[in-house]
């Protein structure tokens, strides 16, 4: 390769990892910056908006002394956090047939304008302290959830924001099983000042012969903000 | 007369894919710092309770008995349950002093075998009178069979009988979880002396299924 080239590679590696990693000193801050190849301020009577074409760089870029945000759309700066009432829940010792109920209150705290993502995951089906036994996942799915029947461990979504109809309501929930990998349970659009609460609930039930005995799972809500 | 020349645009594909790559090295990383996420996650546990489920023959007929020449019969017993420890079947005998009496003159009573002591395994063979019980090997679980107890199998040279206790003792133990119905199959074995009064007679034993933790 000719030794331009390499010059026009090293400066435009250069300029991509600067301008997605920030650009500034110890003695300025950009809020925000944006390489675009179009755009400008549209206004009416009721609006105006911004906008950007193209742009090639974008991203967050901070150090010790410095930040910066790239792009239009970092001129807004989300932020999200997510807990969770409790990092343990007994549903408590049943007999067959007599299903166990609980629950956890998932609590977001979001700037988004668009709202957040909620989604679930199980490491694997409840299992027995013999780490062979489990309680089979509930038949139903978060596609179709369905009226209670039957047995296994499932869960719904009880109240919060703009539940899904596909939930049901109190008392006719329906239920749904864990899936192994993040899979999205709701949906909140919208920015909502304060924390938006979320409470999932959880059923389970055995067949008479299920073995006795204590069985548990690790069940993972991810929240993502939504543009 | 012009004599034109074709000329070639010669693009440099090492250029032009080091730059993809570079540009898409950018894009991964302004993807990558995007979206705002958080986890949380929570253990969840409940408990299997202990059920379990007896029946057993509602009778045992058996028949008409001339003394000297011993009668069988026997009938089963099925256990369902979901205990992770298995568990125990016993039994015992409802009249205080034998099991079985005349009908309608209770006084007059069928000696029972020496009563069963599974802390000091006591069946033996059959011989002599009385009323004796045995757990069979045919038909019964395997789990569920003691062979220590009731011998290696239901011949009448190491079939091993004893009599019913008058509190209840353990027959049958199973310390697995069965996850199907468990059956015990009941023998019992009835001979008399020449001078046992005739007629008929009957009595009740009672059995019960308890789980192991």
């Amino acid at each position: 390769m000719k030794k331009k080239n390499i010059l026009f590679l090293l400066a435009l590696f250069f300029l991509s990892y600067n301008f997605c990693h920030g650009m500034g000193s110890e003695n300025y801050l950009i809020n925000s910056d944006v390489v675009g190849a179009g755009g400008g301020l549209g206004t009416s009577e009721s609006f105006k908006l911004k906008d950007t074409l193209g742009q090639p760089v974008i991203g967050i870029g901070q150090g010790t002394t410095y930040a910066v945000q790239q792009g239009f759309w970092y001129t807004v700066n989300y932020s999200l956090s997510l807990s969770i009432g409790s990092t343990v829940v007994n549903l408590g010792s049943f007999a067959p047939g007599n299903p166990a109920t609980g629950q956890s209150v998932l609590s977001v705290t979001t700037d988004s304008w668009g709202g957040y993502d909620l989604f679930a995951r199980q490491n694997h089906d409840m299992t027995h302290t013999d780490s062979v036994t489990t309680i089979p996942a509930y038949l139903g799915t978060i596609a179709s959830p369905t009226a209670w029947s039957g047995v296994g461990f499932g869960f719904t979504i009880k109240s919060g924001t703009d539940v899904e109809a596909k939930w049901g309501a109190d008392p006719d929930y329906n239920y749904a099983s864990f899936p192994g990998s993040d899979t999205k349970i709701h949906e909140k659009t919208g920015y909502k000042s304060g924390v938006d609460e979320t409470v999932v609930g959880y059923k389970v039930d055995v067949v008479p012969s299920q073995k006795s005995g204590t069985y548990t799972n690790m069940v993972t809500y991810t929240a993502m903000a939504k543009l | 007369m012009f004599s034109r020349k074709k000329e070639k645009t010669k693009i440099n594909l090492p250029l032009l894919f080091s730059v993809i790559l570079i540009c898409l090295f950018g894009l991964v990383l302004a993807m990558d710092s995007q979206s705002a996420t958080e986890t949380a996650q929570t253990t969840i546990s409940t408990t299997v309770q202990q059920v379990i489920s007896l029946g057993c023959g509602a009778t045992a007929p058996l028949g008409d008995l001339t003394p000297g020449t011993p009668v069988t019969t026997s009938n089963s017993c099925t256990i369902a349950t979901n205990a992770s420890g298995g568990y125990e079947l016993s039994v015992k005998r409802d009249d205080a002093d034998t099991t079985i009496d005349m009908i309608g003159e209770a006084a007059t009573n069928i000696a029972d075998k020496a009563d069963w002591t599974s802390a000091t395994p006591n069946g033996a063979l059959y011989s002599g009178t009385g009323l004796a019980f045995r757990v069979k090997q045919t038909g019964t679980t395997a789990n569920a069979y003691n062979s220590t107890w009731w011998g290696s199998d239901d011949t009448d040279g190491n079939a091993k009988f004893a009599g019913f206790p008058d509190a209840y003792d353990k027959i049958s133990v199973d310390t697995n979880y069965e996850a199907s119905a468990v059956t015990v199959v009941m023998g019992y074995k009835l001979d008399v002396a020449s001078t046992q009064k005739s007629g008929a007679y009957d009595g009740t034993i009672t059995f019960q299924a308890v789980t192991k933790p």
